[in-house]
């Protein structure tokens, strides 16, 4: 596989697939930066990687229908969820489109969004909780 | 799949709850006014992962009779209302998922209000640009 425009990024959130209500999906994994400059570091700043954390944002499309994605976030606020990213436009774990799973903090959710003739949408970014895993197949 | 077709077959349904306007799906060659056509602008693919929207721009050109200019364009006035029997935008908008097919649609603009020409005669026209998401 090459490089790919995004188009099937998929996504589920605790077991539900919201794949064709989302507009935009990113997973952001990082390391704290420990400072560990002494008197031998040669007058630059030294640092090694700390602890991990993540988050997850994704855009999504409003809809209240029956298991559409603005009725399952309702009652999730404040509660954590599993979700899952398949990159590379894959629908199942494989090398080339290899799945995400994280433990969120759902904090927030915005049930009503959008200007006058705009598409209702609404944005989340939910911090990871522990380890993030990785599948290939 | 929604098609294309079933849209504007659909769209021809609603602009035809319009008293006394005809409707065609396909530019006729003679137009016997006053008729709406429905012609699809362009399509933006993608507005969500794996195909879960698809942005259709339509434009539904209304077409009246130019012989009494200040007849047609009463009924230019009506076709262009925001409500009444002869609005456009309300004969589209009161079945805003065209009974399910669609997700939403919305009637955004009257852009283009003037004389057209067509097999040498002259008409008054309307266009409509009509959002519809897929």
């Amino acid at each position: 596989m090459g490089k790919f425009v995004a188009t099937g990024t998929n996504v589920t959130l605790n077991g539900d697939e919201l794949t064709s209500s989302v507009a935009r999906a990113e997973l952001v994994i990082n390391s704290a930066e420990v400072t560990v400059t002494d008197f031998g570091s040669g007058g630059f700043t030294e640092v090694i990687g700390g602890l991990k954390s993540g988050s997850v944002s994704l855009d999504f499309h409003s809809d209240f229908g029956t298991g559409a994605v603005s009725t399952i976030m309702q009652d999730l606020v404040g509660t954590i969820g599993t979700v899952t990213l398949i990159a590379g436009n894959g629908t199942v774990a494989s090398a080339e489109t290899p799945a995400y799973t994280a433990e969120v903090l759902i904090n927030s959710f915005t049930p009503v969004s959008g200007a006058v003739g705009d598409l209702s949408t609404f944005s989340v970014t939910f911090p990871t909780t522990g380890e993030i895993t990785y599948a290939t197949a | 799949m929604t098609s294309i077709t079933e849209i504007k077959s659909k769209l021809a349904e609603r602009i035809a709850t319009i008293p006394s306007l005809r409707v065609s799906t396909q530019i006729p060659d003679n137009p016997q006014p006053p008729v709406g056509i429905i012609n699809l602008d362009n399509i933006q693919y993608d507005q969500a992962m794996a195909q879960g929207l698809t942005l259709a721009n339509f434009t539904v050109q209304i077409i009246v009779a130019r012989a009494s200019a200040r007849s047609a364009q009463n009924r230019l006035d009506g076709f262009v209302a925001n409500s009444g029997a002869s609005s456009v935008k309300s004969a589209l908008e009161l079945n805003r998922t065209l009974d399910g097919l669609i997700q939403d649609l919305r009637v955004v603009s009257v852009p283009n209000i003037g004389s057209i020409t067509m097999s040498d005669q002259i008409y008054l026209a309307a266009d409509f640009e009509v959002a519809v998401y897929f």
